[in-house]
């Protein structure tokens, strides 16, 4: 069995207030498999990503790519590897140079990396632009000129363009109109079937992430407390945040209002001061003396993945959850 | 059917520039009635916003409201001056805004925001002012509510924060709220929050609510009915249960297409070609009709009007004539 193309240990990043945006996680992603990374503001998936990209520095824990450790490798040792992993950010334009045209933006990426000489670079800009629903035309124009979707097709391209083989996705669709999002995920699902790339797929929108990740994780406040494959995870939540935010979701559908007895109770509390044990206890409906006390250790699941809840499997037995259906039933308890 | 507290009727609303006018909105007709939840869906630079600048009468420069009315509870605010605007604005009929942080004042206490408008509007004395700006707190369920009145805005999350805004709109009882993309910036689960206080606070005040949301999941949780707006114009108009159950214009048809919904396989979403058209960029045509699957030569000459059908009403040339049964 070769080693997966991704591989976090136990991974930590504690900033310098003492926030512990992400706290002992461990993860594994396939060659062409898009691991979806899911859960509210606050709860560290954009830490984890741009920390597998290493833009932030783990405090505790390992980085593998392909095997390899990068954990600790220099800005020198890493630039020949910048190649195999890119990213693509919420907004491209934030993260566009406005004095760059487009095909300044793509070819900088080439020589970066050495690729090519100029009738090579040329080639790939025109060919990679193209792909991704630039016309040639579009090259000679600068981020500004661009709506928000055809923006995101430059962040694509940029990312393309070197052949990466992983690329982690923060939020690409979350600020993009329904009818652009529609073009800009069948564009990602495309590619990903053209070249084989594995996506680290970080979003807040469960309607999305059940359309494109084949595994997903949920993270609360810094911590993963369920993995598992998408099927399962959406047909049999395990862990109450996750069945919360499910049961969050509105669906466009009437006759599918929201139950609020599922919903979690209350706000997210601050990094700063997670609760002790589990740090979803404290909106938890399921919640008992120990899950204030002990963290809950990561557990298999039947069925696939893996859950962090002491109470996982009597609430699997004892309140297995209903399809969403009734009207708003009671008012949720709310200790904002 | 209850008479509408609410009645909006060939509402035009245009920008004066350099270019000539630029039309945001064109002949903009739909009601609410007491107690009655109505959703404008449509994405961005549709018209949803405009629609309620133009009821508040809060168009920027260089806009206008070049035609129509705005009657509340029959009268039309259109023709008052602004004076008068100004004492039913907040009063008889308020609004919410997507960023409660924006919306709201940081160095006043929330508990001074939210008695603002009583002490503007009624000549409330201060301290019954207070005394039911903790009331109202606690009505849109802040716990605490007496210690957290002395609170400034940025010691509240983004879910207490749009608490906060709820109150202030609702402390004088308004006939209509306009709520304008109220969970967009909120977490999910903050979201459902909000969502399910704005209904139980609809009902407790029998107000009638225009809901602003580019969200079809929120539409099919709060609205009764339903306008879907596209380019300026009302595109189509439907009871919620008719709109899910028959999305008929194909921009509608279009927008369900491209929403992921749960429970459906993975593989590649409808989608819709291009973009919506700027304001400089719309023809005299049907303004869906460059990104139509079922565009005709005659889509382009003219825009088509709503014709209504059952209480369902559909703007596109080509639906009219198959609901007439005449062969394509």
């Amino acid at each position: 069995m070769t080693a997966p193309l991704l591989e976090l240990r136990d991974v930590g990043v504690t900033y310098g207030n003492g926030v512990r945006a992400v706290d002992g996680v461990s993860l594994t992603l396939g060659r062409g498999e898009t691991l979806a990374v899911v859960g509210e503001s606050g709860c560290g998936k954009s830490s984890l990503g741009r920390l597998v990209m290493r833009l932030t520095d783990p405090t505790a824990g390992g980085i593998l790519l392909g095997g390899q450790d990068i954990t600790r490798l220099s800005r020198a040792a890493l630039r020949p590897l910048r190649r195999r992993f890119q990213m693509i950010f919420q907004d491209p334009f934030a993260s566009l140079n406005p004095r760059m045209t487009v095909r300044a933006t793509l070819d900088t990426q080439l020589i970066a990396q050495r690729i090519g000489d100029r009738r090579e670079r040329d080639r790939r800009v025109v060919t990679v632009a193209e792909r991704v629903g630039l016309d040639a035309a579009a090259l000679e124009r600068y981020p500004h000129e661009f709506s928000g979707g055809q923006r995101q097709r430059i962040g694509i391209a940029r990312a393309l363009i070197l052949e990466p083989e992983l690329v982690v996705c923060d939020e690409p669709v979350s600020a993009l109109d329904v009818s652009i999002r529609a073009q800009i995920l069948n564009l990602l699902m495309d590619l990903q079937a053209e070249h084989g790339l594995s996506y680290l797929f970080i979003s807040h929108d469960m309607g999305v992430v059940e359309h494109i990740a084949d595994r997903v994780v949920v993270m609360y406040l810094g911590r993963l407390v369920e993995e598992a494959p998408a099927a399962r995870l959406f047909a049999a939540p395990a862990h109450p945040y996750t069945r919360a935010l499910l049961a969050a979701v509105p669906q466009p559908d009437p006759r599918q209002r929201l139950r609020f007895e599922d919903l979690a109770s209350g706000d997210v509390p601050s990094p700063l001061s997670p609760p002790p044990g589990c740090h979803y206890h404290p909106r938890c409906r399921f919640a008992t003396e120990i899950c204030g006390q002990a963290r809950p250790p990561l557990a298999p699941v039947p069925g696939g993945g893996q859950v962090a809840c002491h109470h996982a499997a009597l609430i699997a037995l004892a309140d297995p959850p209903a399809a969403p259906q009734g009207m708003f039933t009671a008012a949720p308890a709310d200790g904002a | 059917m209850n008479t509408p507290v609410l009645a909006v009727r060939g509402l035009r609303t245009s920008f004066r520039t350099r270019a000539g006018e630029l039309v945001a909105l064109e002949d903009v007709s739909f009601t609410v009635g007491e107690r009655e939840t109505v959703a404008l869906v449509g994405e961005s630079g549709c018209g949803k916003s405009m629609t309620a600048l133009s009821v508040m009468r809060l168009v920027p420069q260089p806009g206008r409201v070049a035609a129509g009315e705005v009657l509340l509870d029959g009268v039309d605010l259109l023709g008052l001056p602004e004076p008068a605007m100004q004492r039913i604005r907040g009063d008889r009929i308020s609004m919410i805004f997507q960023e409660p942080m924006t919306s709201l004042n940081p160095v006043m206490t929330i508990g001074d925001q939210v008695a603002e408008s009583l002490l503007l509007h009624r000549d409330m004395p201060r301290p019954a002012a207070r005394r039911r700006a903790i009331d109202l707190l606690d009505l849109v369920r802040i716990a605490d509510p007496h210690r957290r009145v002395d609170d400034y805005p940025h010691r509240l999350s983004g879910g207490m924060r749009q608490r906060v805004m709820i109150a202030m709109a609702l402390a004088l009882e308004p006939r209509v709220l306009i709520a304008d993309e109220p969970t967009t910036a909120l977490d999910v689960t903050i979201q459902a929050q909000i969502l399910e206080l704005l209904r139980s606070m609809q009902r407790a005040l029998g107000m009638g609510l225009l809901l602003i949301t580019h969200d079809l999941g929120v539409v099919a949780q709060l609205a009764d009915r339903v306008l879907v707006m596209y380019a300026g114009r009302v595109v189509e108009q439907a009871s919620v249960a008719a709109l899910f159950d028959r999305p008929t214009h194909p921009y509608t048809r279009g927008l369900f297409g491209a929403t992921p919904a749960r429970g459906h396989a993975r593989g590649r979403l409808r989608e819709i070609p291009g973009m919506v058209p700027s304001l400089s960029a719309r023809s005299a045509g049907c303004g869906f009709a460059a990104r139509c699957p079922l565009v005709e030569s005659g889509c382009v000459k003219t825009a088509p009007p709503l014709l209504t059908q059952g209480g369902h009403g559909v703007a596109c040339q080509v639906v009219a004539r198959q609901r007439d049964g005449v062969p394509a």
